[in-house]
């Protein structure tokens, strides 16, 4: 049985209450959240017994009760917070992205292998179920040599953050989509951005290429993604202008959202799960985190630079 | 609105006889005379002269003769993309207003060319384009409405689920490449002809254009300088005559509007219909999105040809309103929704595309 401390996210606590009876070998145990108010309630979404402000107290009180961490916010002392689990022998999923820079991704997958101990990194849209039928139709032949993958992403966030935040945060996990879907690093990167909005253009060894959109700053409410995978021998459309229905209530129909649901968190989380029992590496390992940020500043040079960048002895330089 | 006509010469009709075809719907327009230039090609001939043969009128081997003896007001250009802006600089130095098959040209100069003939001579020119398909219309009106406030982002996708000749990697050893010109020739039977005449074009520089105006109708900015990716992913024609297929191009506008255009020819199996065509906008107060291709209709029964499109489009008034938007302009003395400007600029957004791809770098556009 995996025993799970949940240290942050609250947001997606819901999320994750069903994971016990979809997951039978898990259970979360403790929650982490320096709101008491809002460790207990998540607690009471996931059936956990303890709640506590910090992960220190939780290891200093009833290390015992968990052998394993999922990390969701805690931007700021993230890092912090893995090597602590670590040291500990705790093993660890992390929500995207791993760390604040390819430094710190470093330093934190250094800590976790000389722990021993399991580090996953939560970039959550390789589990979601359209990217996972692209991908199998790609991995089956089907859609023969991946040639482009068209993405955007669109959310409303009340701080609209600058496109150097998106493209170390947002960007993050888009960027490894892309790697997964290329099987690789991108040799070319450029990137160009304004209040509230990146995009990231990526080009690919055997002249496949990327080309995502974040925009943060759209009105509260419904975001909007959509990805396209084009292949020389065929493609395949995820998009939720496709995936709405009609609610007609007055006034203009409004397109609303059918969504995909919480399978995204369950799968990465089982995947988490089975890694550690079977005593392997998991599916999204530390260094595809680091692969993920370093990618993510080429863009961000690429950003102040006005330039590309081109990958030359495995780190990227201006071109 | 005046009722007058407009007698028109078809000067060459090697590609899309949609356009012409088109025109001569308009109740405004008349067509007399299909015209080339005797120097031409058999095949050039064959096709004109049937053309003319369908419409019932005359064929002429001779362009200054027909433009002088039919008494015309109005050339419609298209043939070989390379001579598309040379006869629209005699048609325009003739006096004659112009409709132009796209694309305007693959070489900036000629575009120039066309742009110094048609203000000298006062006429109009009108690059046919998809401005006026419904769905364009109606993101242009949702954008002028001020719905999703100040445009600051634009995307748009363009992917013709179309051939062009054999796949990628299927050349057997000992054969010849690919010879550009035959292979547009024998797909003119499919409408995947686009980019006939002798000099190989990419995707970017045959389809760019209907992009590219989409996005200078919704913007009104021009394009400072593009950083494109570019490759041969599908066609082994395409791979023989060293010009894209797929391309992906990061746009820089002025105004600090930022844009992509995707854009490539990917196979009939890489779509049920046409293609991918979708345009997304982000704006101050919020966001659009538009599938290019509505309305439609989906048709299915058994024992349906898998060449059959699943869903048709409807109601779409693009080919009767470009002629009425000349029509206007010409009543008017005003301008065409896609003038010989325009069409220059799109053209050198399309060069500095061409260019980034090669080199790896950003590009300025001229």
């Amino acid at each position: 049985m995996t025993k799970l401390a949940l240290i942050g996210g609250v947001e997606v606590a819901a999320s994750y209450a069903t994971a016990p009876a979809r997951i039978p070998q898990v259970e979360f145990t403790a929650i982490v959240d320096r709101d008491p108010a809002t460790a207990r309630r998540t607690a009471g979404f996931l059936g956990a017994v303890t709640t506590v402000e910090s992960l220190d107290s939780l290891l200093d009180r009833n290390s015992p009760a968990f052998n394993a961490v999922v990390i969701h916010g805690a931007d700021e002392a993230r890092v912090a917070m893995i090597e602590r689990a670590a040291k500990a022998g705790k093993h660890v999923l992390v929500a995207s992205p791993l760390a604040e820079s390819v430094e710190a991704a470093e330093r934190v997958i250094k800590t976790c292998r000389s722990s021993g101990v399991t580090l996953m990194v939560g970039h959550s849209q390789r589990f979601m179920p359209s990217h996972k039928a692209v991908k199998r139709a790609l991995d089956s032949g089907k859609l023969g040599e991946p040639g482009l993958l068209r993405t955007h992403c669109w959310a409303g966030l009340a701080d609209e953050p600058d496109a150097t935040a998106i493209a170390m945060r947002q960007a993050v996990d888009g960027i490894d989509l892309a790697h997964w879907m290329f099987s690789g690093l991108p040799n070319r990167v450029y990137a160009v951005g304004r209040p509230g909005y990146a995009q990231v253009h990526l080009g690919f060894p055997n002249g496949g290429m990327a080309l995502m959109d974040y925009a943060m700053s759209l009105p509260e409410g419904d975001g909007y993604s959509s990805l396209s995978m084009i292949g020389s021998t065929g493609a395949a459309y995820a998009d939720d202008h496709h995936n709405r229905n009609l609610l007609l209530s007055g006034g203009i129909a409004r397109a609303i959202d059918v969504g995909e649901g919480p399978f995204h968190l369950i799968a990465q989380l089982a995947e988490f799960v089975s890694a550690i029992e079977e005593g392997r590496e998991p599916e999204i390992t530390g260094d595809d985190g680091k692969a993920a940020l370093q990618v993510a500043e080429a863009a961000v040079a690429s950003l102040a630079s006005q330039r590309a960048l081109r990958l030359a002895g495995g780190s990227y330089e201006l071109v | 609105m005046s009722s007058s006509k407009f007698r028109f010469v078809v000067l060459s009709v090697v590609k899309h006889d949609y356009v012409p075809l088109s025109v001569a719907a308009h109740p405004r327009f008349e067509p007399v005379v299909v015209a080339d230039d005797p120097d031409q090609p058999e095949w050039v001939h064959g096709r004109n002269e049937e053309f003319a043969r369908r419409l019932g009128i005359p064929y002429v081997c001779d362009v200054e003769r027909a433009i002088a003896d039919f008494d015309v007001q109005v050339a419609v250009v298209s043939s070989q993309a390379e001579r598309h802006c040379g006869l629209s600089v005699r048609a325009a130095d003739a006096g004659l207003h112009i409709v132009q098959d796209k694309p305007m040209s693959t070489l900036i100069s000629e575009c120039d060319r066309v742009v110094e003939a048609v203000d000298r001579n006062h006429v109009k020119f009108l690059l046919w384009n998809r401005n006026f398909l419904p769905a364009m219309v109606q993101a242009r009106e949702t954008v002028k409405s001020g719905a999703i406030g100040q445009l600051q982002v634009i995307h748009v996708d363009f992917y013709f689920a179309k051939d062009a000749g054999p796949l990628k990697g299927t050349r057997k050893a000992g054969d010849p490449p690919i010879d550009w010109e035959k292979q547009q020739k024998e797909a003119h039977a499919t409408g995947a002809d686009g980019g006939v005449g002798q000099g190989p074009m990419g995707e970017l520089q045959v389809e760019g254009i209907y992009p590219l105006a989409y996005i200078q109708m919704l913007t009104g900015s021009a394009v400072q300088r593009v950083f494109a990716r570019t490759t041969s992913h599908f066609h082994q024609a395409h791979i023989d005559n060293g010009v894209e297929d797929l391309a992906t191009v990061t746009l820089e506008m002025d105004r600090d509007i930022i844009g992509t255009l995707c854009i490539g020819r990917i196979g009939a199996a890489s779509h049920p219909d046409t293609g991918e065509i979708k345009v997304h906008l982000l704006g101050s107060k919020g966001a659009l999105v538009i599938s290019e291709a509505r309305p439609e209709i989906g048709i299915y029964y058994r024992g349906q040809p898998a060449t059959e499109y699943r869903h048709q489009r409807v109601a779409d008034d693009n080919n009767f309103l470009l002629p009425e938007n000349l029509a206007c302009a010409i009543d008017n003395d005003g301008d065409t929704i896609l003038n010989a400007r325009v069409g220059r600029a799109i053209c050198a957004t399309v060069q500095a595309a061409v260019e980034s791809g090669r080199c790896g770098k950003p590009v300025e556009v001229r």
